[in-house]
């Protein structure tokens, strides 16, 4: 088998690698990502304004009023689809911003990746230097996961959401977190490939060619990840189910869930996006590569350190 | 993309791309083309040795990439975890087209007027002392003589690839020598503008002793 290839002992290797570095690297993380999320939230306030500050301008106050209802009757009288592609319209330039403060993580993951360390000024880096490629493959993929949810409600109607329809809603929601985790998956290493300075179609190309070819290891990884965050939501999804409204115990559950809130949350953000960041960024640096070695096989190429020339001059 | 195969090392390589000059001048990243020629380094070794953040180290060398003056050698898993990258320069020594240098915008035409004066100025230390007057004419006969230099040495043919790329870096070093001698001495217009050029050197020459 190939060094390239998983099985458990690597699965547990390269989830063992991330965490440590994402733990080691904790403090630049949570300061870039504080500092990067001011920014994306001036950006995405900038954008609002790009468009309101017109009707600002033309109608004043009642403009923006006007705007507003129009577009919440517009989309009312909309069924189904066009109202969701509608939501689109306005919910993608706006999510951007926010795709290019996650490509700008893998920034540091990359730089963790090649060197141990990073700093938190480093992602205003890559955040710069790569926005517009950042935003095109992020906004690429967060159309190819929603779209598809956009056609289920025009095949299935608002219907297939009703409470008549339970069956047919679950098996929906079923089906498409299925297609979103395997679509997520094929894309998981596209923001590591812009970081490598690929380009926008080449790095979704790169992405889909390592995660088929290499499927076990790109997976394997990222379903670990994802399994992860998926338990650590669980108790806050479970213990309605699990404690009785009536109970007298509630009180003293709620704080127990609160407290488990905060720290799941803080866990999620500040260690586990990281980890995944760094893992994703570790995984495609090795599949990537045409020439890999292992520090046991480790090889400097001859340069002679003994510089003496006897042919002088030029 | 990763290169797929790889990529010997040139000996000499005259850089005439008037933006990859500009590129080359930042003084981190001559640095890093400086060290990459002599050997293949990781960014986190180019970091250390540059005392430079691995980030910023990160950015000049994809920059060198892409015009092709840096080549990814191979990749490595350490035992800490880490997968580092080798990089080396794509050729031993680099030189810049003064040709192009006087045609690129932005200081570096200016970069390469004052260099040639300051060489030209420099040859009195050793009794060479061209006056004021005839400075101009000298440091046009110094470029051209030079610019017919770099077209002729650029491309030195190798017949075997491989078998260069396995001699010793001494052998390489003083076969090229050799080599570029050679080359430039049968060529007629190179060796009419260094006659001129030494002409114009014993014209000046106040004692230069042998």
């Amino acid at each position: 088998m190939s060094t390239k290839n998983a099985n458990f002992r690597v699965l547990l290797q390269d989830l063992k690698i991330s965490f440590k570095f994402a733990v080691k690297n904790l403090v630049s993380f949570v300061l870039g990502m504080i500092g990067v999320l001011i920014v994306t939230g001036l950006l995405i306030a900038l954008l609002a304004l790009f468009v309101l500050v017109p009707f600002l301008l033309l109608g004043g106050l009642t403009g923006i009023t006007d705007l507003i209802l129009t577009w919440v009757r517009t989309t009312q009288s909309l069924q189904g689809a066009a109202a969701f592609l509608m939501t689109l319209l306005l919910v993608t330039p706006l999510i951007a911003p926010l795709m290019v403060a996650i490509g700008a993580l893998y920034g540091m993951g990359r730089e963790i990746v090649e060197s141990e360390g990073t700093t938190a000024e480093g992602i205003f880096a890559w955040y710069s230097k790569k926005f517009f490629s950042l935003a095109a493959v992020g906004m690429i993929q967060f159309l190819v996961v929603i779209v598809p949810l956009a056609v289920t409600t025009i095949l299935l109607g608002p219907l297939s959401f009703g409470l008549e329809q339970t069956g047919w809603a679950s098996a929906t929601i079923a089906t498409y977190s299925i297609y979103a985790t395997f679509m997520s998956g094929l894309m998981s290493l596209a923001f590591p490939a812009v970081i490598d300075g690929n380009s926008i179609l080449s790095s979704i190309k790169i992405s889909v060619r390592l995660s088929t070819r290499y499927f076990d290891r790109v997976f394997s990884t990222w379903l670990s990840y994802l399994g992860i965050g998926t338990l650590l939501s669980f108790p806050l999804l479970a213990w309605p189910l699990a404690v009785p409204l009536s109970s007298s115990q509630v009180g003293m559950w709620t704080t127990i869930i609160a407290a488990y809130s905060i720290i799941a949350v803080l866990f999620t953000f500040f260690v586990l996006l990281p980890a995944t960041v760094i893992g994703m960024s570790r995984i495609y640096m090795i599949l990537i590569s045409d020439n890999l070695s292992g520090s046991s096989e480790f090889f400097t190429e001859s340069f002679d350190d003994d510089d003496v020339s006897i042919i002088g001059g030029d | 993309m990763t290169p797929k195969k790889r990529v010997s090392m040139k000996e000499i390589e005259v850089v005439s791309d008037p933006k990859v000059i500009k590129l080359m001048m930042e003084p981190t990243r001559a640095a890093i083309i400086k060290l990459l020629s002599a050997t293949e380094m990781t960014v986190k070794q180019l970091a250390t040795e540059l005392g430079k953040n691995p980030g910023t180290i990160l950015h000049h060398i994809e920059k060198l990439k892409k015009v092709n003056l840096v080549v990814e050698v191979r990749t490595q898993q350490t035992p800490t975890g880490i997968v580092q990258r080798y990089y080396r320069a794509r050729a031993r020594e680099f030189r810049l087209g003064i040709k192009q240098m006087m045609e690129t915008e932005g200081g570096v035409a200016k970069f390469a007027e004052d260099r040639l004066n300051s060489i030209v100025r420099s040859l009195a230390v050793f009794g060479i002392e061209i006056p004021e007057s005839q400075l101009v004419e000298a440091t046009d006969m110094l470029r051209n003589l030079i610019e017919r230099e770099n077209d002729l040495i650029s491309d030195m043919p190798i017949l075997d690839q491989k078998a260069y790329d396995r001699l010793s870096k001494q052998d390489r070093t003083d076969a090229s020598r050799i080599l570029r001698r050679y080359l430039l001495n049968r060529d007629p217009m190179y060796v009419e503008l260094r006659r001129s050029w030494h002409e114009l050197l014993r014209r000046f020459d106040r004692g230069v002793k042998l």
